[in-house]
């Protein structure tokens, strides 16, 4: 079977600028190529530019970008009262069309042998869906990459067809499991937030309700992250624990092929045509900053140099 | 019938409302002003260039101070295997001049670069790339001693 290598792209905002170091390290020192590039939230936003191999432009939109780039304030009250978010996402929207929407720009897209899959939750289904260059028209490719960026409440959802679609990271924060479906060999994921050990408590109390709210969802993301981690991992070690029982069977009890199919007969297989994953996870060290929603160029670029040197560090 | 002194207060709640309501609309505006994304060979070299100075002087001031007493003479040069050749000959910024080297090759293999790849040597293109290498590295200098060219 062929190798097919893909990239994870996990959601967190303007943490982006992370995966934007990782990527350039990757891509332009290692000269790395993916035939699969699966991304969540500001995952998705990066998954077109690695797919065109644009690394400059990704460098360029992270390190650049504002606040008011990507949202504008609704007043808080009127907003809870009388709309569907706190915020409007119509600059995104056009920053979207400006980096993806460009006719060559989209063509380039199209060629590239790197299949994009980009997570988007359905709110009527409740159920993942994706968007991708091939199986989707360009404008319900670029709403599902402006849906996979829309954390609910803090963004609108995003209307296709009769459907509203929101942030993919409500339900898969780091999308393992499409590129387990879709065939890969390797992964190679980068995640935004530290891992369990790395994770400073806070000192602090909690005592307005916006920031239980915040709070509580932070613990929800992170809860999230591990759990799409745990599975991918889990899902190689069973397979690779039901091969070394079938090899022991035959090295050590001397059973023949069929023998040990035998054992198998009549059992509901789990792993049934999945295989074997490889999973290298670059993740920062500690806590990147406080709130993802916060698009500061000084701290952006400061991410873009950390993740350079992390994912230099865990070649 | 309403009378008069009914009638005002509900008048006064109307136009407050429609006053905070025009305040609301003028705060929802944002003016146009989002980055739109790099098109030529030079901005993107210059993008890339940045970042890898960046992240390599990073915490190094003695590096940073020894880069900018040198672009002067980098000014100088004619072409990028110039530049490199001089960035070698620094002991402390040999490696830079490998991966700006990587960075520039990598560019240039895309398909939309074909005329810089066919006139690679032209002095055109020699000069082109030396300008976005020093764009590039001075803007990193920049961002990193946050002063005017930080931006």
């Amino acid at each position: 079977m062929a190798n097919k290598r893909a990239l994870v792209l996990s959601g967190g905002g303007a943490k982006g600028a992370f995966t934007a170091g990782v990527v350039k390290y990757l891509m332009v020192e290692l000269g790395l190529n993916f035939d699969l590039v699966v991304g969540t939230s500001t995952g998705a936003l990066i998954a077109p530019l690695v797919a065109s191999q644009d690394i400059a432009n990704l460098i360029h939109f992270y390190e650049n970008v504002e606040d008011r780039d990507i949202l504008t304030d609704r007043p808080d009250l009127l907003a809870f009262l009388f709309s569907d978010a706190l915020n409007d996402t119509k600059p995104l929207e056009k920053l979207i069309k400006k980096f993806f929407g460009d006719r060559r720009r989209y063509e380039r897209l199209l060629q590239s042998s790197a299949e994009i899959f980009v997570t988007v939750v359905n709110m009527q289904t409740g159920e993942i869906e994706y968007g991708n260059q091939h199986q989707d028209p360009k404008p319900t490719l670029l709403k599902k990459i402006l849906a996979s960026a829309c954390v609910p409440v803090m963004m609108p959802p995003v209307k296709i067809g009769k459907c509203q679609y929101v942030d993919g990271g409500v339900k898969e924060i780091a999308p393992f499991s499409k590129a387990i479906d879709e065939g890969a060999t390797h992964i190679v994921s980068v995640i935004l937030s530290p891992d369990s050990e790395n994770r400073e408590p806070i000192r602090k109390e909690f005592t307005s309700s916006m920031d239980i709210l915040k709070r509580t969802l932070a613990l929800l993301t992170d809860e999230i992250v591990d759990n799409d981690l745990k599975i991918a991992t889990v899902y190689s070690e069973a397979i690779r624990y039901l091969d070394q029982i079938k090899a022991n069977g035959k090295e050590r009890l001397g059973l023949t092929d069929s023998q040990v199919r035998k054992l198998f007969t009549g059992l509901d297989n789990p792993f049934q045509g999945k295989r074997v994953v490889g999973i290298t996870t670059i993740r920062p060290d500690e806590e990147l900053m406080d709130s993802s929603l916060n698009f500061d160029p000084a701290k952006m670029r400061e991410m873009v140099d950390k993740g350079y040197k992390k994912a230099k560090e865990e070649k | 019938m309403i009378s008069r002194k009914r009638f005002f207060p509900i008048f006064r709640i109307v136009f407050l409302l429609s006053i905070l309501l025009l305040v609301l609309t003028a705060c929802e505006h944002s003016p146009e002003i989002s980055p739109g994304p790099l098109a030529g060979f030079s901005e993107r070299v210059t993008a890339l260039v940045t970042t890898t100075v960046r992240g390599q002087l990073r915490d190094n001031p003695p590096e940073q101070k020894l880069l900018v007493a040198q672009l002067p003479s980098f000014e100088k040069m004619a072409s990028m295997n110039q530049l490199m050749e001089e960035l070698k000959g620094i002991d402390h910024l040999k490696n830079l001049a490998y991966l700006i080297e990587t960075d520039i090759m990598f560019e240039l293999q895309k398909p939309e670069h074909h005329y810089e790849r066919s006139n690679f040597n032209s002095s055109e293109v020699q000069r082109q790339l030396v300008s976005a290498i020093l764009a590039g590295m001075k803007k990193a200098i920049g961002q990193l001693q946050g002063g005017k060219d930080g931006k």
